[in-house]
């Protein structure tokens, strides 16, 4: 297959070139080169060339259009690289390129490596374990939450908690979360709210990111801190794939922001609901229990009237029970009002009542707004009427009306003589009907109108 | 700091779990089972009571404690 190198046969420069192209790319069809990243040259085209470097050698490349779209990581020149391409002869030209399909960080493995040593060493220690996780409270007292006070995670947790349960605090813990500061800040965090007394659970998080700007939630300290809190902690950590060493130590795991808020939080509506279902059975309860009380006490009333003989009416014995029969009444009146005021208290606790009081002042809202709306329209009608009659007024037909008439030649209306010669035809538009004249005499001033003559025609 | 006092929400809905199910079980004396009602009633306002309380509220703490992690 080779050409025979020998002066009395050389091959040409295409053939050598072509001979080249499917050594090399036959042989470097898959290539992982590691260095660092000198030129990098993004074309109009989209294309995006560059070159990588080590001390020795200097190697080419581009990344296609459609791959650049598509790579996860942009590098900047002087930094260290892993690509991963296939080697291409450009005849033409005589040189070869990579074509890189990906790049990555060099550091990207060794962040992995600490990822999972950590990880197994904690695993190890037992901090992941699920019986170390707590409850989260029902209600709590207030939610604190450690993220940046200007990201998005701080605008979603507020935002979900305040449409749940509006009336439970935030304490919010303003902290770095991607760099140098965030570890440390996140612990400081976590301390603080473990002791502010509104406190009962704490959400540490925030929006997604690459795997360097969640580092934090990957570092030892924090871990450990999550691992020291003596409130319920609750991670949520960029999106649903992202999954930090945080997540593994906090009580619980939220996918997002938003998410924990929820977990955090209950809907106050159903809380309500729930302690007016409690009110509602334990009223039955003790209205049958009553009612039993009460039908035992006419049925022994019976018995003792039954049992007494005539003659045994005016004994003693039964003015003794008489007496008994009156306070055991009195006594189960006196628990029956007692009832009464409790039933009442209990009803004005009832969200019923404010939801009635909200649905009267929404018809009154609703009412007034239709009255507006009627007012508004009759205003309008009447402007439209008046209007329309001033409209009536300026119109030619009112003209008309009065007596004025419009005179035309050929179809086109006449405001002057300047056209005009003895015999011509005009016909002139009166208010009702038309009628055809000749022109009889012509004078030049406005205002004399009797040059046309030719009722009779 | 005061506002310790105040009880946990959880606590008075399964106080309040506890005494439905007393009473609807029976067999409370009459005077048992109005006092059962009676604490019923007042642990279902102080659970409104922790519903309703102030509107919302964002503290934003300052960052005091920034050189607490030295010794990690």
């Amino acid at each position: 297959m080779n050409a025979a190198f020998s002066p009395s046969s050389p091959v040409t420069v295409t053939q050598l070139t072509e001979q080249i192209k499917s050594v090399l790319e036959d042989s470097f069809r898959h290539v992982w080169l590691e260095g660092e990243l000198s030129h990098l040259n993004p074309h109009r085209s989209g294309h995006v060339y560059l070159s990588l470097k080590d001390e020795g050698a200097r190697i080419d490349g581009v990344v296609w259009r459609s791959t650049v779209a598509r790579l996860q990581y942009r590098p900047d020149p002087g930094e260290k690289v892993i690509v991963r391409g296939k080697l291409n002869v450009y005849a033409p030209q005589g040189g070869y390129k990579l074509i890189i399909d990906s790049i990555e960080p060099v550091g990207l493995g060794a962040l992995q490596a600490a990822f999972n040593a950590l990880k197994a060493q904690l695993q190890s220690e037992g901090l992941f374990e699920a019986g170390r996780k707590r409850k989260l409270p029902l209600l709590p007292r207030g939610v604190g939450v450690i993220t940046s006070s200007t990201g998005a995670a701080r605008r979603d947790i507020e935002s979900v908690i305040h449409r749940r349960c509006p009336n439970i605090p935030i304490i919010l813990y303003p902290a770095n979360v991607q760099g140098k500061q965030a570890a440390p800040d996140i612990v400081a965090g976590l301390r603080l709210l473990n002791e502010h007394p509104e406190v009962s659970v704490i959400i540490v998080g925030r929006g997604g990111g690459s795997i360097e700007d969640l580092w934090a939630f990957n570092e030892e300290i924090v871990a450990r801190e999550l691992s020291r809190s003596r409130k319920p902690t609750i991670s949520a950590v960029g999106h649903e794939t992202d999954t930090t060493i945080a997540d593994f130590v906090a009580d619980v795991r939220a996918p997002t922001p938003s998410a924990a808020a929820e977990l955090a939080v209950p809907v106050r509506d159903d809380l309500l609901y729930t302690i007016d279902l409690y009110c509602q059975r334990i009223e039955r309860a003790l209205s049958s229990q009553l009612q039993r009380c009460s039908e035992k006490l006419s049925q022994l009333q019976l018995r003792i009237e039954r049992s007494l003989s005539t003659d045994a009416l005016h004994s003693p014995l039964t003015n003794r029970c008489h007496a008994l029969h009156s306070a055991f009444l009195a006594l189960l009146g006196r628990e029956r009002s007692r009832l009464i005021s409790l039933e009442q208290t209990l009803q004005g606790l009832s969200p019923v009542l404010r939801i009635g009081r909200a649905k009267s002042r929404l018809a009154a809202i609703q009412t007034h707004l239709e009255r507006l709306g009627d007012s508004y329209l009759s205003q309008t009608r009447h402007r439209l009427s008046e209007a329309t009659a001033r409209l009536d007024a300026l119109s030619p037909l009112a003209s008309l009306q009065r007596g004025h008439s419009i005179t035309r030649k050929d179809g086109e209306v006449l405001t002057g003589i300047e056209n005009l010669r003895v015999d011509d035809q005009v016909t002139v538009l009166l208010a009702r009907g038309q009628f055809e004249a000749s022109i009889t005499t012509l004078s030049e001033h406005h205002m004399s109108h009797e040059n046309k003559h030719g009722k009779t025609e | 700091m005061t506002e310790d006092k105040k009880p946990e929400f959880e606590d008075v809905i399964q106080r309040l779990e506890n005494l439905v199910n007393q009473l609807e079980t029976g067999g409370l004396s009459l005077d048992a089972a109005l006092k059962v009602y009676e604490e019923g009633v007042g642990l279902a306002r102080t659970g409104n009571q922790l519903l309703e309380g102030a509107e919302k509220r964002i503290t934003e703490l300052q960052k005091t404690l920034n050189s607490v992690q030295e010794h990690d």
